[in-house]
């Protein structure tokens, strides 16, 4: 019974960590520009293009690269405003293939020394305030690793500076997580038939004539 | 043989030597050696200001060659003169006048005159004067002043790349902005948010291979008769000129840089020129100073100044 109680004890603790490293990393803000992973990790910027067009961008939008600063891998990025976002930037952002800045519209893009890769962005016009970004599969973005986030929002209706929520998503769990919870589930499963086939302990029995 | 044939053959003999002669001669080209600074150099062949230079002159003058022996930073090409002239150039193309004038000033048994039918005799001239541009080549870098960072910002890049300032007269220009303008704290060479580099091309590359967002370069390198950057010379660019009006309501004007005003100063080789080569250098000069334009037609060297935007100096 107390073998039983510890194989649960480490196969809970086991999943409480997997279950940590697929955490959402949450971040929110609101004002001219910030960082995501404050005091100095992944600036972001609001900037007016012209006079109604506003865009929210990490670092900012033509301003480069931002460096993606947390440990844990990440495969999604999500993005929510107190106001809608541009349907037809999310649509010039899907077909300009990580040029950025004004041109490039609504995108996110992992950049290294000699190519781009463009996250696939998904936008629901039932929840226009919102868009979220996803790695290719197989691909992440790792802790030191660039990328630009540019989102405009509707013009006439989004407004410079304000407040936004959001998270990024780490990647499923490692090849060597995944291996640690194999064996415990092994080890489970074992402790389990040894304690079904061994005779029950002396206090477990029938105390009878 | 008849003596009336023997004399036919004679004079056929004769013609073919005389033809033969002067074939040779033809072919036995003159050639002068140059020592050109990055930009002019540039990428060639076809992205380089000298060697289109070169061609028009060769072109108009067939007896004559021009070679490029050395290239690179003005600094570095200036000491190679100074110690010993190994490569035996004829004619020094600088990226400034200062470095002309010293050694025209400090190393006068180096240098000599290029013209010497002048009075007094005339040692140095000035063919172009550069514009400095900051370049980019990393994604969502946009450097125009209408939807972008209008130019550099030190709170915006993690790093600019430029030339050497200790070598390179570009590289000063930049380090003029930079301390001058946007108010980085010098030496540049201990300032984390500069990376320098030997000479104005190798600047060049550094950007193009995002190994910095931002670096200053030379307007030629990017630049196609007015149109810039080129295709495959970056994603975006910034034209710094030496006086500019400020993009702010009202303009205000900005000193950026002292101009970039580019000279030659003849050189002195062992063992000398021959009088046929000292024809040519005189030729090749005056080629190079023949800045005439409209309302006339333009010059090849106006022609080449223009295609990789510099200016007359």
């Amino acid at each position: 019974m107390r073998k039983l109680l510890l194989a649960g004890a480490a196969f809970g603790a086991l999943m409480s960590s997997s279950g940590a490293a697929q955490a959402d990393l949450i971040f929110s803000g609101s004002g001219p520009s910030g960082f995501l992973n404050p005091p100095a990790g992944e600036r972001w910027t609001y900037r007016m293009m012209g006079t109604t067009d506003v865009s929210w961008s990490s670092p900012g939008l033509g301003f480069g690269l931002a460096t993606y600063t947390r440990p844990q891998p990440a495969v999604d990025f999500e993005i929510t405003f107190a106001s809608a976002l541009d349907p037809a930037q999310v649509a010039i952002g899907n077909v300009a293939m990580c040029v950025g800045s004004a041109a490039g519209g609504t995108t996110l893009c992992g950049v290294d020394s000699s190519s781009s890769t463009l996250w696939t962005a998904v936008f629901n016009s039932a929840t226009p305030d919102t868009i979220e970004f996803f790695a290719p599969t197989g691909t992440s973005l790792a802790m030191g690793q660039s990328y630009f986030v540019n989102v405009f929002l509707l013009p006439g209706t989004g407004v410079s500076g304000e407040a936004f929520t959001g998270a990024w998503t780490t990647a499923a769990p490692e090849p060597a997580s995944l291996a640690l919870l194999c064996a415990a589930l092994a080890g489970f499963g074992i402790v389990r038939r040894r304690a079904a086939s061994s005779p029950p302990a002396p206090a477990d029995r029938p105390v009878g004539h | 043989m008849s003596s009336r044939n023997a004399k036919q053959w004679m004079l056929a003999v004769a013609s073919a030597g005389i033809l033969l002669a002067s074939s040779f001669a033809a072919h036995a080209a003159t050639n002068i050696n140059l020592a050109v600074a990055s930009n002019f150099f540039g990428i060639p062949p076809s992205n380089s200001a000298i060697t289109d230079l070169i061609n028009a002159f060769e072109m108009a003058n067939p007896n004559y060659t021009v070679t490029v022996v050395d290239n690179g930073a003005t600094a570095t090409l200036a000491g190679h003169i100074i110690s010993g002239n190994s490569l035996k150039v004829d004619l020094f193309l600088a990226a400034d006048t200062a470095t002309p004038l010293d050694l025209l000033t400090n190393h006068f048994g180096l240098v000599t005159t290029y013209n010497s039918s002048f009075t007094p005799p005339l040692y140095i001239f000035n063919y172009a004067q550069g514009i400095l541009a900051l370049l980019s080549n990393t994604p969502n870098v946009d450097l125009s002043c209408e939807t972008g960072t209008c130019g550099y910002d030190p709170g915006i890049f993690s790093t600019v790349a430029i030339a050497d300032p200790s070598l390179a007269p570009y590289g000063v220009a930049a380090q003029t902005v930079l301390t001058g303008r946007y108010g980085l704290i010098p030496p540049l060479s201990s300032n984390s948010l500069v990376h320098e580099y030997p000479n104005i091309t190798a600047t060049f590359n550094a950007v193009i291979a995002r190994m910095d967002p931002v670096g200053f370069v030379a307007m030629s390198a990017i630049c196609s008769n007015g149109s810039f950057p080129t295709l495959g010379n970056g994603t975006s660019a910034l034209a710094y000129f030496t006086i500019e009006s400020s993009p702010t309501t009202p303009s205000v004007l900005i000193n950026n840089y002292n101009p970039l005003t580019q000279a030659g100063i003849a050189v002195r080789t062992q063992p000398s020129r021959t009088a046929a080569q000292n024809t040519e250098l005189e030729a090749f000069v005056a080629f190079l100073t023949d800045f005439t334009t409209s309302p006339s037609p333009d010059s090849p060297m106006i022609t080449t100044l223009k295609k990789f935007c510099y200016s007359a100096p």
